[in-house]
């Protein structure tokens, strides 16, 4: 009896354990969340109300942009280091290169905790094979209502985000409010000891730099991306619900859903450094508004 | 008698415990994409609700098939259409590794919320939607 007692005890705590470890995970994450933010909050400090370049191409380098200094291709993440207690990283690094030229992909190639969201794939790197292979990592900024470069009919629709790729944003555009727009948020790491996936690779601007609220979170209708593994486009494949995606050749067919491993949504974080979980059932409309930095929408919930 | 309260009470929490808020009300739907009477070779499908109160959902488009999941409802379509031309490098380096290059052949028309032509109402599981797409539209 005592036995059966114990059983029943056990049974009711075993579950209960594993809710704890994704809970505690899931506040891992929060907090990374929280930290890009803050950090883009003191580079706009730094940079008199310039949020960070979303990510620059390889197109005319160095391109000036509108905050008057120029780059060649990057991310966001890179110009974050400082504030992320990576210094060293930044000192090393040579904006007057690509990410895969010079000093570069050495500093591209160091794990930083503040990369991976502990319900997924931490330490998750490419092929080491790849002659320019790079750390992944699961965070990845908002380029709001438009594909990773815009389309005429997005430049037409487009409601301001804060990252953009070519374009920089000002903190004081975000007329929505900090607090109603999102900064950051998570996707799942696709393909680590590979190169055949893009998402995860948020160090290339042509990689998983940005999310958009084209596609809700965790949605159903496929990521575009430069490159998807197989089993990503088979809707035999469990990948398929999880991660589904499409293959594009160009940057304006680019367009990546937030997405998440914690259960039925994903972590974000607002512009004023608040994080909450967004569930998956958001409609496309609060969504999009929940994106925009200017759209002057109400979100309705 | 305490003890068989307690496993009552342990049924009543494994039935009333997983009531997630999950995308369980998606549908599957399967159909064509063709465009000026050929089958589309690669690309994807978006079903977004024409009053945006649902999520979006969508599937993949392989040799002219698609298979994907959505809500139910009044849905605006979208279309991206690619065909694989040869091969392309990754970066601009003399290592770079390879990948299939994709040369789009569906108009951008069909790929924007506010100008598709295209749209179906999901009232349930569909294995044969068809849409019909044109090259010169515009």
């Amino acid at each position: 009896m005592v036995i059966a007692i114990i059983g029943v005890l056990i049974a009711l705590l075993l579950p209960a354990v594993q809710q704890a470890r994704e809970a505690a995970r899931r506040m891992q994450c929060t907090n990374n969340l929280k930290q890009w933010t803050l950090a883009t909050h003191m580079f706009a400090d730094t940079y008199r109300d310039w949020f960070p370049l979303g990510g620059m191409n390889g197109t005319d380098n160095p391109t000036k942009v509108q905050n008057g200094r120029s780059y060649h291709r990057v991310t966001w993440a890179v110009q974050l280091w400082p504030y992320i207690e990576q210094t060293a990283l930044y000192d090393q690094y040579d904006f007057n290169e690509h990410f895969h030229n010079g000093p570069n992909p050495a500093t591209l190639r160091v794990a930083v905790d503040g990369y991976y969201c502990p319900s997924d794939k931490v330490g998750a790197i490419q092929d080491q094979g790849d002659a320019n292979w790079r750390v992944l990592g699961n965070y990845t900024a908002n380029m709001g209502n438009a594909h990773l470069h815009h389309t005429g009919a997005d430049a037409a629709a487009y409601l301001g985000s804060p990252f953009r790729i070519r374009h920089v944003s000002r903190l004081s555009e975000v007329t929505d409010g900090t607090s109603n727009t999102a900064c950051f948020s998570e996707l799942i790491i696709a393909s680590p000891d590979a190169t055949d996936d893009s998402r995860g690779d948020f160090l290339n601007n042509e990689g998983s730099p940005g999310f958009m609220s084209l596609l809700t979170p965790n949605a159903s209708s496929p990521d575009q991306c430069i490159q998807c593994k197989d089993s990503a486009e088979d809707a035999n494949n469990v990948d398929f619900r999880r991660i589904p995606c499409s293959s594009v050749g160009q940057p304006h067919e680019m367009q990546m859903a937030a997405r998440s491993q914690h259960p039925g949504g994903v972590m974000v974080s607002m512009c004023d450094g608040s994080v909450r979980f967004v569930s998956e059932t958001i409609s496309q409309g609060n969504w999009e508004a929940t994106l925009s930095t200017y759209g002057g929408e109400v979100i309705s919930e | 008698m305490r003890y068989y309260s307690i496993v009552a009470l342990l049924g009543l929490v494994a039935l009333t415990g997983c009531g997630a808020d999950t995308k369980s009300g998606e549908v599957k739907v399967q159909g064509t994409v063709s465009i000026d009477g050929q089958p589309v070779p690669t690309g994807s499908i978006s079903f977004v609700a024409v009053d945006k109160s649902t999520p979006t959902g969508g599937g993949v488009i392989k040799e002219g098939n698609f298979t994907g999941y959505t809500m139910q409802g009044e849905k605006k379509v979208l279309i991206v259409g690619n065909k694989i031309v040869g091969q392309v490098k990754l970066y601009d380096t003399p290592d770079s590794g390879m990948r299939d290059k994709y040369e789009s052949i569906v108009p951008p028309v069909y790929n924007a919320v506010q100008l598709t032509p295209l749209t179906v109402t999901i009232d349930g599981p569909r294995d044969d939607l068809s849409f019909e797409l044109d090259s010169k539209a515009k």
